[in-house]
């Protein structure tokens, strides 16, 4: 079954064409003369018998390539030498039933070889090679009249070509080859190079949720109370109080009506209302108790509060030195000194949280640098095999830094979720606490209505974000320093 | 292709490895890397695997000085470099499949733009109906010749194997010699760490032999 023999594009030479085989030749043979050759006419003389020296490449004494493939089959020896696709268009010397698609394997196989290594620049030899070495296929020149099929190739490239049914290579069976199960399956993905698994166990993905619950809690509670604050400031700043002192009370009567009076006629005024005695006691019912009997006996300053035009606000320090020239024993109070006050608080509260956030923030790294070192010695081995197959310390850090990635976000959203639902459930807590409706309102003074509005849930999506982002940086970082020092 | 010129290697404080040594291969050339057993044979190729940096002398690859290089450069020449392990380090937790694409992987290449050629190259090495099996269950032969895909799925121009027949009966090895002649037809050039005299009187090339450090080219 020799096509070798026939192809006019390789004629043999000076070997004598032997009478073809009575009997199908068995798939593995050994070395020498075929026993199944027996009652076949002995092989011609030859000048010498051909041996593994044959495909010696040695440059010095190596033969052609193509001169194996010029053996006579018939010739009594076997080179047991595997026709690959590798060597598709060249006569070969076969023997068994080829396998059902081993044509269009040739083809794929000579397309495969034959592309030039992807980016790889071309070799330069030290020195020209010898004369020896033109033989050798020119890789370069190969590749150039045989472009690369685009790929996924299509369904043509690989239909078995119209030419006559070349058998298969002598191989035994473990080499045959085979088309069962051939195709990567449709829409299946890689596994990933490094395992989640070893790099990001639950132990650490808890951690990661306790460190993204309190920097939630954190960054909430701060918003909140800054939120109050600004609240506080607003009120505060469309409304100034005039005290009058507390003198026998027909005094103190005359003095509020002609201060109400006077302060109606002042430009940036809007409004003015003069507080009654029972009024002073419900603002001071929360400290000296309800009734007014307690305030009879004591020198309690009665209060006007003027709500002022903030587009166009009265002088401060003009009205304060009026008041205080035209009418005795009465004073402004601008709420300037709860300002600033509540601008130290809140400020107080920012800077805390802020410290809050560091800490957590610097605990994350730690984790995750610890985590990380972990994760490279568990995975010690496909980092070394990734290093022998030309991966980069960027390629490694990057498969690294995703789990971490992913391990972010996923620990960050339960912990947010967490921070979420316990600024949603805060005000039901407060109420189930108890505590009064007093205390109720004095919370509420504090800290507004307990709950966040709209920015606040986005400021808790932030932090998740800064989260995962902490933590694939420090991953990639991490991986990147270990390697640096490894090497 | 390879030039080693006085070329020494020395483990930290441990003894001499390897000691003026000089010799080079041609491109295309096929080399068997010979000696006895704690010659140097692992740690010469090491050193063109760049996996260890000489002591003293000149390494050239590819016709650039590879004596100091950097971990980018590294992994620009090891991807023009195929490497077969005796223990054969294919990833436990791919399948052979996705192990024998990991070259092309790395250098981010699309899957669908390879996947025919990886299929095509296993099917070439009889691992056809075990793609999508895993290392734990393929015989010793298999996971060599899965090893020796991997290796050349990337065209390489050098290819570097390290007692490659080490676990395998002796036909196994004589059919891996194959795949190397084979490889080697194509223009890769081949070196092959081994101390099979078996294997090396299969097919006559020449032996770079290691004894005390030196290399001699027999």
């Amino acid at each position: 079954m020799s096509q070798s023999s026939d192809d006019p594009r390789y004629p043999r030479q000076g070997v004598p064409k032997a009478p073809a085989p009575t009997q199908r030749t068995p798939a593995v043979r050994p070395f020498g003369p075929r026993p199944d050759r027996a009652d076949v006419a002995p092989p011609p003389p030859r000048a010498r018998p051909l041996d593994w020296d044959d495909i010696n490449y040695d440059p010095q004494t190596t033969p052609p390539a193509r001169r194996v493939h010029q053996e006579d089959p018939n010739a009594g020896y076997s080179l047991e030498f595997e026709p690959s696709p590798l060597r598709a268009g060249r006569p070969q010397v076969r023997d068994i039933e080829p396998p059902l698609d081993e044509a269009p394997l040739e083809d794929a196989w000579r397309q495969v070889m034959t592309q030039p290594p992807a980016q790889s620049p071309p070799v330069q030899s030290l020195r020209q090679p010898p004369q020896e070495h033109q033989r050798l296929p020119d890789r370069q020149a190969e590749r150039q009249p045989e472009p690369r099929a685009e790929s996924p190739r299509p369904p043509e490239a690989r239909a078995p070509l119209a030419r006559p049914h070349v058998p298969a290579p002598s191989l035994d069976e473990e080499l045959t080859v085979h088309d069962r199960g051939g195709k990567v399956e449709k829409g299946k993905g890689l596994t990933p190079i490094v395992q989640a698994g070893t790099v990001t166990g639950r132990s650490l993905t808890l951690v990661i949720v306790i460190m993204s619950f309190l920097a939630c809690l954190t960054a909430g509670a701060v918003y909140m109370i800054n939120q109050s604050a600004n609240a506080w400031l607003r009120d505060i700043a469309t409304e100034v109080t005039v005290q009058v002192e507390a003198r026998d009370k027909g005094s103190v009567d005359r003095t509020i009506a002609a201060v109400t009076q006077f302060l109606q006629k002042t430009p940036g005024v809007r409004a003015v209302k003069a507080l009654s005695e029972a009024e002073n006691a419900q603002l001071l019912e929360p400290w000296l108790g309800g009734g007014l009997d307690v305030l009879k006996d004591l020198p309690v300053p009665r209060l006007i509060a003027i709500q002022i035009d903030r587009d166009n606000p009265p002088n401060f320090d003009s009205l304060r030195a009026t008041l205080a020239k035209d009418f005795k024993g009465v004073s402004l109070d601008d709420h300037r000194h709860w300002q600033r006050q509540i601008r130290t608080v809140t400020r107080s509260f920012a800077l805390g949280g802020l410290g809050i956030l560091m800490l957590v923030g610097a605990a994350t790294t730690a984790i995750i640098v610890s985590a990380t070192r972990s994760a490279l010695s568990a995975n010690r081995e496909i980092v070394e095999v990734l290093h022998f197959v030309g991966a980069t310390d960027k390629f490694i850090a990057r498969e690294f830094a995703g789990h971490f990635l992913s391990l972010g976000i996923r620990a960050g959203i339960v912990g947010a979720g967490a921070a979420m639902a316990l600024f949603f459930l805060l005000p039901f807590g407060m109420e189930a606490i108890g505590g009064g409706a007093v205390t109720m309102a004095e919370l509420r003074r504090l800290i507004g209505a307990g709950t966040l509005d709209l920015p606040g849930y986005l400021i808790l999506l932030v932090v998740v974000f800064v989260i995962a982002a902490l933590c694939m940086l420090t991953s990639r970082i991490g991986v990147y320093r270990i390697l640096n020092s490894q090497h | 292709m390879i030039r080693f010129d006085n070329v020494a290697l020395r483990y930290d404080r441990g003894s001499q490895v390897l000691r003026d040594v000089s010799f080079e291969v041609r491109p295309g050339s096929f080399y068997f890397l010979t000696g006895p057993s704690g010659a140097g044979k692992t740690s010469l190729l090491r050193l063109l695997f760049m996996t260890n940096k000489p002591s003293s002398g000149r390494l050239q690859l590819f016709g650039e000085d590879i004596t100091d290089y950097s971990t980018q450069k590294r992994a620009e020449f090891r991807r023009r470099i195929g490497i077969v392990f005796q223990d054969f380090r294919l990833l436990d937790h791919l399948t052979t499949w996705e192990n024998v694409a990991l070259p092309l992987r790395v250098v981010g290449r699309k899957m669908s733009h390879y996947k025919e050629d990886v299929t095509d190259l296993l099917q070439w090495v009889g691992l056809g109906d075990r793609m999508h099996a895993y290392p734990s269950v393929l015989s010793g032969g298999e996971k060599q010749r899965a090893a020796i895909a991997r290796a050349v799925i990337g065209k390489p121009e050098l290819l570097l194997a390290d007692e490659p027949t080490g676990n395998v009966d002796p036909a196994m090895a004589r059919r891996l010699l194959r795949l190397f002649v084979e490889l080697n037809r194509l223009g890769t050039s081949v070196i092959i760490a081994t101390h099979d005299h078996l294997l090396m009187e299969q097919f006559k090339a020449p032996r770079l032999q290691l004894e005390g450090g030196h290399v001699s080219i027999v």
